[in-house]
């Protein structure tokens, strides 16, 4: 008897685009952290420098009487909805450090490293989305996350400020800055998110995964800051670090001050380099034989 | 000895056992029970890995959470994580030694614990490379190396060849002859029926039944069960037996008649007076395994019915 | 008797975690980045080498990447790894259901971790040391690296390894994201705490803090760069009040580590699958 003869019918059914298949991949690693009340819970606290920057915001606005708002520019830039800092700060600020790290490690260090440990690549690989495929997937799951305090937010922000400003001026004079302020802590976020996906395509464990992540991060930056200390005036050690390369570059694309000093064509090529070394890691370990083996 | 007196497990708002009591005095215990039922939580609360939330568990007199009364106890549990880089035989010996052993003393034990698994060929490879069947064989090993005299194997079974189950079950049997009580747990009915004395059905959480399949049997004396009658005439037999007033229906073949029946005088007397006249080759009862038992006292109406009876004799 | 058996489970636990530790390729990878920054260290342009001391080149490199950063992340990483990765992959289940009493494992890894970090900390500072008291390097001129310097970090890097070792097995046994706990208190809680006034009291629930004291102390009021970095946030009203560097890192350990026990003697980490 031919399986046909049991009754088997072949399932019809439409293929999807490569994109929904992504996104579908995509919108589960983004929900990802909301499936515990804990994950919730870590999320807003990553959230805290946004809401610090709300929080300036309505004291800028007038909604608190705290000596007006005119007085947090004179403090910093960071605490003035009219300087591009203050929309870069919830990314790049010092304090924003902590959260961004904890946020990236939690969400994008962990993404592929907890499918390879519960051996789902695998399955995922089946289901028509390719190694490429499913890290692209995985990369945009996580930026989304991350993107919600580092872009969207100062977005919405942004658009607090226009509506709470009396006149057209704070909508002409940010227009000037804005797009690439914008542009700025996008390619923060996508290259501080990638860089965390593809360490987390090498780790065998979501754990091992997240060490890598902060010993990247926070080791090459304490390296950075030794070496910046030894070899006083060579500014190019500071590009050591991918934290503050990709700081740099961002910095640079938004034209503020940076905090840094150093040359921006050496932190764009060291993003460039560090991108591209862990781009061929993660390409090796996602090969077949790699995942399923 | 195994006791559990009262026993209830809840992980959060999940009742994982209720009121559980039993005792088991030796020999082979089977442990049978769905998916979920509460067998894994009942051994890991014999192996000291819970605690019960209400009640008492005892193995030998002692609460197993303390240490020192594992000592006594080996458990073969369901889980197949190990450390991964480590040999079969190095795994063992590690294990032996946190009973506090020397290292030769742990290693030799160890490579006798393997040999008696029939892994003795394997034993320094990694168990990276296990095949699943020798993964067991290692988590019985492990088990059994410090001669506990009482032994749980959470589903033990699982994942071996017919071969490989044929010699574990002449282990577990070459064990209890040797005054190992075994507590063995399984989905898979079969496998118990062969080596179980006495049965513990699993339901819900609840203790469902205890007995030998004999005796779970004769719960079930009300309930319809059928035969399968083999015979060269099987239209002539379908005919007489729907005179049968215990006789529910008949399901006919070319060489069989299927009889559903309430039981009972009157159809064993037809069934024999068929005998006698040639016009049965083999009368066989379809439902005396413990599978149909199973399927059977698991059915809600009888379970609840079953609750109320014993709720009732236990008010009385 | 059953002093001495409890005794070998925990020297048991603490060698079966040492075997683990030795295949981490983590602590591999660890050495061979020291090494390398070593090696790029020792052979520094000669015009660094005439700014700094001997003491500066060796103390700033050896604080920041050792105290700041390796110890800190690293042993809290392995103290967690230690005890967690078997708890979430359930082989625990094997070690559980052993007669060792889980007090003996816990301790047994802690001291395993503990071992590795310490000597760990104390050869790369020993290594890095030696490469820069090597003879024909222009800071020999008088301006080699002291040897007081070394032992004090070789002794801080002793006295920072059981507090971290202590932090990562508390989170590992009690978190189920036990690296996101560490990391918070590595990079979060240390961070914050060294910007708060001595005279708060609550740099005593820190281990960075203690260990810095206990550097300046044993090294003597350091000077130049070193003596910038290590002395920076000290001052302030209090600063007397707090305790005694070791007693701090001991009590901190102390407590922690009995935390640590009593949550991985009484957790059922089989429950947690189902709850």
């Amino acid at each position: 008897m031919t399986i046909f003869g049991s009754g088997y019918q072949a399932l019809t059914y439409e293929p999807t685009s490569w994109l929904r298949r992504v996104w579908a991949l995509a919108w589960l690693e983004m929900r990802s952290l909301f499936r515990t009340r804990w994950g919730t819970i870590l999320f807003l606290v990553c959230q805290i420098p946004l809401i610090r920057g709300l929080f300036l915001l309505t004291i800028w606005a007038g909604f608190w009487s705290l000596g007006g708002g005119g007085g947090l520019g004179r403090m910093s830039p960071e605490f003035s909805p009219e300087h591009p800092a203050f929309y870069l700060a919830p990314a790049m600020s010092e304090s924003g450090f902590v959260f961004v790290l904890l946020l990236t490690t939690l969400v994008s260090a962990r993404s592929i490293a907890k499918d390879r440990a519960a051996r789902g690549l695998e399955i995922l690989w089946t289901r028509g989305i390719g190694p490429g495929g499913y890290f692209f997937g995985k990369w945009l799951g996580s930026f989304a996350l991350v993107g919600i305090g580092t872009v969207i937010g100062p977005l919405a922000m942004w658009c607090f400020a226009q509506s709470a400003s009396p006149d057209e001026s704070f909508a002409a004079a940010s227009m000037e800055w804005l797009p690439r302020t914008m542009l700025a802590t996008l390619f923060f976020t996508a290259a501080l998110t990638g860089l965390a996906t593809a360490l987390s395509s090498m780790a065998r464990s979501p754990n091992l995964a997240s060490i890598l992540w902060v010993v990247v991060v926070v080791g090459a930056s304490a390296v950075a800051r030794v070496f910046s200390r030894i070899f006083r005036g060579e500014s190019w050690v500071r590009a050591l670090s991918p934290w503050d390369a990709a700081k740099r570059t961002a910095e640079e694309i938004a034209g503020v001050t940076p905090r840094i000093e150093f040359e921006p064509s050496v932190a764009i090529g060291a993003v460039l380099v560090y991108g591209a070394i862990v781009v061929a890691f993660a390409q090796r370990r996602l090969r077949t034989e790699e995942a399923v083996g | 000895m195994i006791e559990f007196r009262g026993v209830s497990k809840w992980y959060g708002q999940v009742a994982a056992l209720t009121d559980v009591s039993v005792k088991i005095d030796g020999g082979i215990v089977g442990l049978v029970g769905r998916n979920g039922a509460g067998k894994s939580t009942m051994m890991n609360l014999l192996a000291g890995l819970l605690r019960p939330s209400r009640g008492e568990v005892l193995v030998d007199g002692v609460e197993p959470w303390r240490a020192d009364t594992r000592r006594r106890i080996g458990f073969c549990p369901d889980v197949d994580s190990f450390y991964e880089d480590l040999s079969g035989h190095a795994f063992v010996a590690w294990l032996l030694r946190l009973h506090g052993l020397r290292a030769r003393e742990a290693r030799e034990l160890a490579a006798h614990a393997m040999d008696r698994v029939g892994l003795t060929d394997a034993m320094h490879r990694t168990i990276r490379g296990y095949s699943k069947g020798m993964r067991q064989r290692v988590k019985l090993a492990q088990a059994l190396a410090r001669d506990p005299s009482t032994l749980l194997l959470d589903e033990p079974m699982t994942g071996l060849d017919p071969i490989a189950r044929h010699d574990i079950t002449a282990l577990v049997v070459s064990l209890h002859e040797a005054g190992v009580t075994v507590l063995v747990s399984s989905h898979v009915l079969q496998e118990l029926e062969e080596i179980a004395v006495r049965v513990l059905l699993v339901h819900q959480g609840r203790l469902l039944a205890d007995g030998s399949v004999h005796e779970l049997r004769r719960l079930l004396e009300d309930r319809p069960y059928r035969l399968l009658i083999h015979s060269p005439r099987p239209r002539d037999v379908a005919a007489r037996l729907t005179a049968v007033a215990v006789v529910r229906g008949l399901t006919l073949d070319q060489e069989a008649v299927e009889v559903e029946t309430d039981g009972g005088g009157d159809l064993f007397a037809t069934l024999t007076e068929l005998g006698a006249e040639g016009l049965i080759e083999e009368v066989r009862p379809l439902d005396d395994d413990l599978e149909a038992v199973f399927a059977y006292l698991v059915d809600d109406g009888l379970l609840s019915r079953w609750r109320r009876e014993r709720d009732r004799e236990a008010r009385a | 008797m059953m002093v001495a058996i409890r005794t070998r489970q925990t020297l048991e636990a603490c060698r079966q975690a040492l075997c683990l530790l030795r295949s981490h390729r983590l602590l591999w990878l660890i050495l061979a980045g020291a090494a390398l920054v070593i090696g790029i260290s020792v052979f520094v342009p000669d015009k660094v080498a005439r700014r700094l001391t001997g003491d500066d080149l060796f103390g700033l490199p050896a604080y920041l990447l050792v105290f700041q950063f390796g110890l800190p992340t690293i042993l809290s990483y392995f103290g967690l790894w230690a005890v967690h990765d078997e708890i979430s992959d359930r082989s625990v289940v094997h070690v559980f259901a052993q007669p060792v009493p889980r007090p003996c494992l816990l301790v047994g890894k802690w001291l395993a971790v503990t071992l590795v970090g310490a000597l760990a900390g104390a050869a790369i500072c020993a290594a890095y040391w030696l490469a820069l008291a090597l003879p024909d390097r222009p800071w020999r001129r008088g301006l080699a690296p002291d040897p007081d310097v070394l032992a004090a970090f070789v002794q801080g890097a002793a006295l920072a390894a059981p507090g971290y070792a202590a932090v990562g097995a508390f989170c590992g046994a009690t978190f189920r994201r036990p690296l996101i706990a560490a990391i918070l208190f590595v990079v979060g809680w240390e961070v914050a705490v060294s910007n708060v006034p001595p005279r708060a009291g609550v740099r005593d629930l820190t281990i960075a803090d203690p260990v810095r004291r206990f550097l300046v102390e044993r090294i003597g009021e350091p000077t130049g760069e070193l003596g910038e970095l290590l002395q920076a946030s000290m001052a302030g009203q209090g600063a007397g009040e707090l305790r005694e560097p070791f007693a701090a890192v001991a009590w901190f350990t102390a407590v922690v580590l009995l935390a640590a026990t009593v949550i991985y003697s009484r957790r059922e980490y089989d429950a947690r699958s189902r709850d």
